[in-house]
């Protein structure tokens, strides 16, 4: 009995925990995105900074090229699988001549938001959280509110903007690494003739497809930076705690960004489905 | 230029020692006491901490494809094969590389923080002091737990996906119910699904493999165990889909 009543008392707390975590996190993201103003005025470097900072990488990161390198080569393989997987399939229904279509089909619409998603979630996103959560827990957060400095505008709405920033020359790169994928796997290894290639490829990539995807992709980058912020900045428990935060983080952030992702793309192809087989 | 050689060296040199690490624990695990109860501890963690951001990363992703492939179907008016598309991309390609993206992102991160802890706080090398190996106390079950656990989500993401798959063709974007259900063995049978199980085996011994490596070589104080666990799961992504490619491949040239 006695053993019981913390128990059952925490279970009855639990719904109450939920919902002020919700509001935390709400919050939170309120008060980054208001910051924006702010932060474009007063810390112009710092996001400038900062934007050097999430394209290259830091430390072991950069040694290999940074985030660009690595979204790229990401999505250049997801292509390629695409591509293979394309190519198979079409080939067991005869119609293996046709895989540039699914090829431009899966690369631009599927195959590189989705996993342009989950690379920058594990890395623009977990790189900033050890990085705010070392900040947190050597107490330097404390340090910059101590001499006046607003820290969540300094700190969390720079990097959400900064991300915002550099995603336009991250998604122009996985992009091009998918689309290339595509020609050398169909065209190189499948033997499907060049001409061939680029007469289907382009008869069906339309030009929405590219931007709608893109909408996609920034879709997830505000989602991915505001998770990953809010778990850094809030960040407890010694250098143990950061890693934790870098964990829980990823893993938010995961779920979130598919679940945007989906919505995104029911909320655009819907309504304007671009693919026309008959013209 | 002897610097410009050590730089050049060095992933080679990382890339040797994480082998050996995972050719030590190989021969341990059979050649020593087994813990099992450390392994199915790690195993019940790993799972309760996947099994949510699987399901919700398993919706997205299945979802998304099944949904955009039957806008080109009907296009084609071909939706009666949206069943066998859905085996494509739950069974081949989504459900083995989403199970292990969550559990790299999930369990993995969690085993390289807590192993990165213990190791700035010295108890890994008190552990070796007493004349115990980390890697046979540590890795090795977490490597076995890793490894069944994705093996189990993995069934579980690619019989959630043909269901999720099928309400969703069904219900939102009118496919015949039977021909959903008929086409599904068109291209996806038992060896598909063998193969499906082995790229699941691979990518989580790897998974667990980086991130207990990244976890036991953890380094630079306070500020190095986030950073480690962020390599542990950059290095665990970057290395998986290429080794996605290479299975997908040679399951071709086989099947």
């Amino acid at each position: 009995m006695s053993a019981l009543t913390p128990k059952l008392a925490a279970a009855r707390r639990a719904p109450l925990r939920a919902l002020d975590s919700i509001g935390a996190h709400g919050l939170f993201y309120a008060r980054v995105l208001v910051g924006i103003p702010r932060a474009l005025r007063r810390h112009p470097g710092e996001i400038v900074k900062l934007i050097a900072e999430l394209g290259t990488g830091t430390g072991a990161l950069a040694l290999v090229g940074g985030s660009i390198v690595i979204v790229a080569s990401i999505t250049f393989f997801a292509g390629a699988v695409a591509a293979a997987q394309g190519f198979e399939s079409s080939s067991s229904l005869g119609v293996g001549s046709l895989s540039p279509l699914l090829a431009a089909f899966f690369t631009a619409r599927l195959s590189t938001p989705l996993l342009a998603g989950v690379a920058l979630a594990v890395t623009l996103g977990a790189a900033t959280t050890s990085q705010l959560g070392a900040m947190r827990i050597s107490e330097e957060i404390d340090a910059i509110e101590v001499m006046a400095i607003p820290s969540l505008p300094y700190l969390v709405t720079t990097r959400v903007t900064a991300g915002m920033i550099v995603i336009t020359p991250l998604y122009i790169f996985a992009t091009l690494g998918g689309f290339l994928a595509d020609y050398l796997l169909l065209v190189f290894f499948y033997d499907v003739g060049a001409g061939n290639f680029a007469h289907y490829f382009f008869l069906y990539l339309h030009p929405m497809d590219i931007v709608f995807s893109y909408v996609q992709v920034v879709g997830m980058v505000i989602v991915v930076m505001l998770i990953h912020t809010f778990y850094g900045y809030n960040a407890s428990g010694g250098p143990a705690g950061v890693g934790e935060a870098v964990g829980r983080s990823v893993r938010a952030s995961l779920s979130g960004v598919m679940i945007v992702n989906l919505l995104i793309a029911m909320a655009i192809y819907s309504n304007f489905n671009t693919f026309h087989l008959g013209g | 230029m002897a610097s410009a050689v050590e730089a050049a060296a060095k992933p080679t040199r990382v890339l040797g020692d994480v082998l050996a690490m995972a050719l030590d624990a190989f021969i341990i695990m059979f050649t020593r006491r087994f813990s099992w109860r450390e392994a199915v501890q790690q195993a019940w963690f790993i799972a309760r901490v996947s099994l949510v951001p699987t399901l919700l990363v398993m919706l997205g992703f299945t979802l998304l494809v099944i949904f955009e492939v039957n806008l080109l179907l009907k296009d084609l008016g071909a939706l009666d094969l949206s069943g066998g598309i859905a085996g494509i991309a739950s069974v081949q390609q989504i459900g083995p590389f989403v199970t292990v993206v969550v559990v790299a992102g999930a369990g993995g991160t969690a085993m390289c923080a807590d192993l990165a802890a213990r190791t700035i706080r010295e108890e890994i090398a008190a552990m070796q002091v007493l004349g115990i190996d980390p890697i046979q106390r540590l890795v090795v079950p977490r490597i076995v737990a890793a490894v069944f656990v994705t093996l189990v989500l993995n069934v579980l993401i690619c019989a959630g996906g043909l269901v999720g798959g099928y309400f969703f063709s069904v219900y939102l974007q009118d496919v015949n119910p039977g021909a959903y259900v008929a086409s599904i063995p068109l291209f996806t049978g038992i060896p598909e699904l063998m193969f499906s199980m082995f790229k699941a085996f691979v990518f989580g011994l790897i998974a667990a493999v980086i991130a207990c490596y990244r976890g036991l070589n953890v380094a630079g104080g306070s500020k190095g165990v986030g950073d480690a666990v962020n390599q542990a799961v950059v290095i665990t992504v970057a290395v998986l889909v290429p080794v996605s490619l290479t299975i997908s491949l040679i399951q071709f040239a086989i099947l």
